[in-house]
């Protein structure tokens, strides 16, 4: 057994200790000096892609990976599931893979970001400790694990909102955030110990096999209910949204791009949840999720373009752009479980529901990508201006030539404009959606319009324009900051050149394993 | 592994290859190019005709004060769907409580869609 | 700071409560309580302290960086305990020390409560005991400095 294969073997387990230990080892470190520091925790994160590429490898392979913690094999040995555990499948690696792209954008570019503020080190304490939540998030196989994960990152996030303390509205925005995820986690807590009241189970494939039709009855509606509420909320899905443009806009720009990944691991929870956890009873005519799923969706759409266009301030109009690009992937997805939850429709529409999961799984990462590379470059804006308003800007893409080209990159592939990246997804949703209701992708393309116009009038207001002698002197933004961009927006374009061959591998898997749930709760409990 | 990189992206109902698109974009820029190299070169340096227009008004000496803020742009596009950009407005209060108020209404919605109540 | 009378008192029961805290760690997997409870009760005996000698004396003995690299100490050793699970138990968080020779390895034979079981679970008490004085007690001092520095401007 070579060590590649111990490290597959452990690998669920060390992509979540891996940060955890580098998160407290960070005070520490932190005494030998800044530069030594910061190469400590891009090192600690490089370890922890590394580990999820590995992973991903094999999963992508077809299996589901399971790991017990505190046990003496990876297996699961008896029908009894007592331990924590994680199963990792297709969808879970997905969701993972997101999260280490962002956060090691986000820690690169922190390096020049930060640079002038105190208190460095519980910034990266806190900026690991979110990862690590992510990853559990995402990793768990264990839904009492998931709370405890959500809180971790929701405790995390909550303080690196508020980060910037001087500013009265930062630290609004995280009490904001603190009493809605503390409230939603709650929720979640609740309808947990409902299903663990009634089916003496916290595993999510032991109570997805207990869950069927014969047991189905008012405590699995309500638990069902609550979970969906209380993570579409965390997930920022209007009309339960506030909360996010606030966090979003307010938080340095360098804890925006992670807060993405975190909306969007609690999107991974909506998901699980629907799709694996009431897998059993898809088809029972009461739970019909994928109607709401998909006109939330368009709600969110709506509300996040039409928000959008008013907004002065700049990361606030990228916050509601990203609201925007949520509802695409409920779209994208509740149109699958819409037609995936009716018995009725014959085999030939799985094909397209299946599509537009594809789109709206697809979108997640696109959606990361884009939207993360706006938030950099709206920071990157500001450290070189120290303005955030659209209307005292004007007239930077004469100094910040790369941020400018960074942000016509971002622009592009925001608003779906083909070669880039956000143009393949969602083509796959309108062609998909349209099967379903011609009235939905209209209602689809006019958003992804209005995205566009959006984004240009912040490219036209702020990189545009004539000279401004207040930003006579601006400097281009530091080498980490453009590194960091760069790699987001050489992906963009690389997802956006490649993308059957980006389809195929990563998100075809993640499809297959949130549409074939009984290989996810088969894996361990063996047929029972 | 090349093929693959190359393959056409096919939607369901549609395909997509970002190749082909970027070798008609090519085309059509070369178009554009030869129509513009087409254009009247016997324009007079230094005139009026070398002038911006705008709509007739005189260009300003501070050229600052040219540039369209931020709030003002699409004035026409916010004018009109005022009443739905109010109202979203309206929502937006930046109150916890508010926010609360919205989860609560919308377990209560959930709870009449699935027949819970 | 208090009068004589709460500073005596306060410099009597501090070693009892510490004691207390203290037992409650490391016993924390045999009776109710544990790292979090006991360490929480030793910090509120040192914010006793706090409480009675006044903000000012405390800041001249013990510094917050200090309490934060033994809080992050506490934490490394929570993990520290759990990797080594992984090297020598073969998983992460391997119980490796129960049922050996070693400290805490033995295995509880009656109902009767043995102080020599638990395998990790004692270590990892230890470390959140740790934990938990150190963050709380720093978070108190860091208020109480900055309430008492607002008063005195």
């Amino acid at each position: 057994m070579n060590i590649l294969d111990i490290l597959l073997q452990q690998s669920p387990a060390l992509i979540v200790a891996t940060p955890l230990l580098g998160a407290f080892l960070t005070p520490l470190i932190g005494k030998l000096g800044y530069n030594v520091r910061n190469i400590f925790i891009i090192i600690i994160l490089a370890v922890t892609a590394f580990l999820v590429f590995l992973l991903a490898s094999d999963v992508f392979s077809g299996n589901i990976h399971t790991y017990v913690f505190g046990g003496t094999t990876s297996t699961v040995l008896s029908n009894t599931v007592i331990r924590i555990l994680f199963e990792v499948d297709g969808l879970s690696i997905f969701m993972a893979i997101i999260t280490v792209i962002l956060s090691l954008a986000a820690v690169i570019y922190s390096w020049a970001f930060m640079r002038e503020e105190t208190g460095q080190d519980k910034y990266y304490t806190l900026l690991l400790l979110m990862t690590t939540g992510m990853f559990g998030m995402v990793l768990t196989g264990d839904l009492f694990n998931f709370f405890v994960f959500l809180e971790i990152t929701s405790i995390a996030s909550c303080a690196l909102i508020a980060f910037w303390t001087h500013k009265a509205k930062a630290v609004e925005a995280a009490f904001n955030y603190m009493v809605i995820s503390t409230i939603g986690a709650l929720f979640v807590l609740l309808s947990i110990a409902f299903l663990y009241g009634k089916y003496d189970a916290l595993n999510i494939a032991k109570l997805a096999s207990r869950i069927t039709p014969v047991s189905f009855s008012f405590i699995d509606k309500l638990s069902l209910i609550l979970l969906l509420a209380a993570l579409t909320m965390k997930a920022g899905i209007a009309p339960m949204h506030m909360w996010l443009p606030d966090a979003y806009g307010r938080a340095p720009a360098s804890i925006s791009i992670i807060l993405v990944g975190a909306t969007q691991a609690s999107l991974y929870g909506v998901f699980r949840i629907c799709f694996t956890l009431y897998g059993n009873v898809i088809q029972i005519p009461e739970v019909s999720l994928g109607w709401i799923m998909v006109i939330l969706g368009l709600i969110t759409m709506l509300i996040g373009v039409f928000m959008a266009m008013i907004q002065i301030d700049f990361k606030k109009l990228i916050a509601y752009g990203a609201l925007a690009e949520l509802g695409y992937m409920f779209l994208g997805v509740g149109t699958g479980l819409t037609i995936l939850s009716n018995p009725q429709l014959s085999l030939a529409s799985n094909s397209f529901a299946l599509q537009a999961m594809k789109g709206g799984i697809f979108h997640i990462i696109n959606d990361a990508l884009d939207v993360g590379l706006l938030f950099l470059v709206a920071g990157a804006v500001y450290y070189a201006t120290k303005e955030s308003s659209l209307n005292n800007l004007g007239g930077i893409a004469r100094n910040m030539k790369y941020t400018t080209v960074f942000f016509l990159i971002g622009l592009l592939a925001v608003s779906g404009i083909p070669p880039m990246n956000g143009f393949a997804s969602k083509l796959l949703i309108y062609e998909s959606v349209y099967q379903l209701n011609p009235i939905l992708a209209i209602i689809a393309i006019l958003a992804s319009i209005m995205l566009l116009a959006i984004m240009v009038k912040v490219f036209y207001s702020a990189f545009l324009g004539p000279k401004i002698d207040r930003f006579q002197d601006i400097r281009e933004a530091p080498k980490s900051m453009l590194i960091a961009m760069g790699i987001l927006a050489s992906l963009i374009i690389f997802f956006g050149l490649f993308p059957d061959l980006i389809v195929n591998t990563l998100v075809e898997p993640a499809v297959k394993a949130i549409t074939h749930p009984t290989s996810y709760i088969l894996w361990l409990t063996g047929g029972v | 592994m090349f093929e693959q990189l190359l393959k056409t992206f096919d939607t369901g109902n549609g395909y997509w290859n970002p190749l082909v698109w970027g070798f008609a974009f090519l085309i059509i820029f070369l178009i554009i190019y030869i129509l513009r190299g087409r254009g009247n070169p016997s324009y007079k340096r230094g005139t009026e005709q070398t002038k911006v227009f705008l709509s007739g008004n005189p260009e300003y000496e501070n050229k600052e004060l040219l540039h369209v803020k931020a709030s003002n742009l699409y004035w026409g596009w916010v004018e009109s769907t005022k009443w739905v950009i109010n109202t979203l407005k309206k929502m937006h209060t930046g109150r916890a409580n508010d926010y609360i108020l919205w989860f609560t209404f919308m377990i209560a919605i959930f709870m009449l869609l699935l027949g819970v109540i | 700071m208090m009068s004589k009378i709460v500073k005596t008192i306060a410099g009597i029961s501090f070693p009892f409560i510490t004691i207390y805290g203290l037992y409650v760690i490391a016993h924390g997997h045999l009776t109710p309580g544990g790292g979090f409870q006991g360490g929480a009760i030793v910090a509120s005996g040192l914010i006793l302290l706090l409480v009675a000698y006044g903000t000012d004396w405390i800041i001249e003995k013990i510094k917050e960086s200090h309490l934060s690299i033994l809080e992050s100490l506490g934490a490394l050793g929570f993990i520290g305990v759990a990797f080594l699970g992984l090297i020598f138990g073969g998983m992460f968080f391997t119980n490796f020390i129960a049922g050996t020779s070693m400290l805490f390895g033995g295995i509880p034979t009656s109902t009767a409560a043995n102080i020599n079981t638990g395998g990790t679970l004692p270590l990892m008490n230890f470390a959140v005991g740790l934990k938990v004085i150190a963050g709380l007690f720093a978070i108190v001092l860091v208020m109480a400095y900055a309430i008492s520095k607002e008063e005195g401007e």
